[in-house]
């Protein structure tokens, strides 16, 4: 893969699409809402077709951990989730904000990720630490998903 | 009975999100197709927002439709009907 489709961005592309960020917010915050009191919501395709946790598997409820304050068990559920709760935040205020400063935030996030590449490295991350959860405690981490 | 109807509704889930995710690799570019892989939440999304421009309205309709079957089958059989879970060995 080039240099260009490695450092493109991916979250700043969202952003720059209020139609579509927004309803990512809306759609997540309502997910989030049905967890929280116990309603099933979204369910993964891939968990109930294979019965394998895909790699976001975990990340509404340790999202909804980090909410009520606990870091211990959000992170054992899965460790992406303060990193998802940052970019749903962002795409919150890409949603609500006042444009101008939307516009700065966009441009810099957009900078931040041509230069380092940090959308690649972080996706990239997330499979690494599926795939290391999937195949070193494979009966723990269904269980986990499982609830 | 309902356990069989569940499965062909998350075989068809899946189907779904497949296609979508190639369309995703294709038009958005390979990260936009993983971020769909890793979140069906945001394949079912992009895919409604892009559906008139890619010809993809008839697989989210389905998808759609399919997503509504699981819930109320979710609800009458108290979501035991899943292919996989459990699926510890």
């Amino acid at each position: 893969m080039t240099r260009a489709v490695l450092f493109k961005p991916v979250l700043s592309t969202i952003l720059r699409d209020r139609r579509l960020s927004s309803i990512i917010c809306g759609a997540a915050l309502l997910q989030l809402l049905l967890t929280l009191i116990g309603v099933p919501g979204w369910t993964c395709p891939v968990f109930h077709t294979f019965g394998i946790p895909c790699p976001g598997c975990g990340m509404t409820r340790a999202t909804v951990f980090l909410f009520r304050g606990n870091l211990k068990e959000a992170m054992t559920l899965h460790a992406f989730a303060p990193l998802f709760l940052v970019a749903l935040m962002l795409i919150g205020f890409a949603t609500l904000g006042p444009r101008p400063r939307i516009e700065r935030m966009i441009a810099r996030t957009e900078a931040l990720e041509r230069y380092t590449g940090i959308t690649t490295l972080l996706l990239g991350g997330l499979i690494v630490y599926w795939l290391a959860r999937l195949l070193l405690l494979q009966t723990a981490f269904v269980r986990l998903i499982q609830g | 009975m309902l356990g069989i109807l569940g499965m062909v509704v998350w075989l068809g889930c899946i189907i779904c999100l497949i296609m979508v995710v190639i369309k995703m690799f294709q038009d958005a570019g390979p990260l936009h197709g993983i971020l769909g892989i890793i979140c069906g939440l945001y394949a079912f999304i992009w895919g409604w927002i892009n559906s008139d421009r890619l010809g993809l309205r008839n697989i989210m309709l389905i998808w759609t439709l399919l997503i509504v079957v699981s819930i109320v089958l979710g609800y009458l059989n108290g979501f035991s009907y899943s292919l996989g879970t459990p699926a510890v060995r």
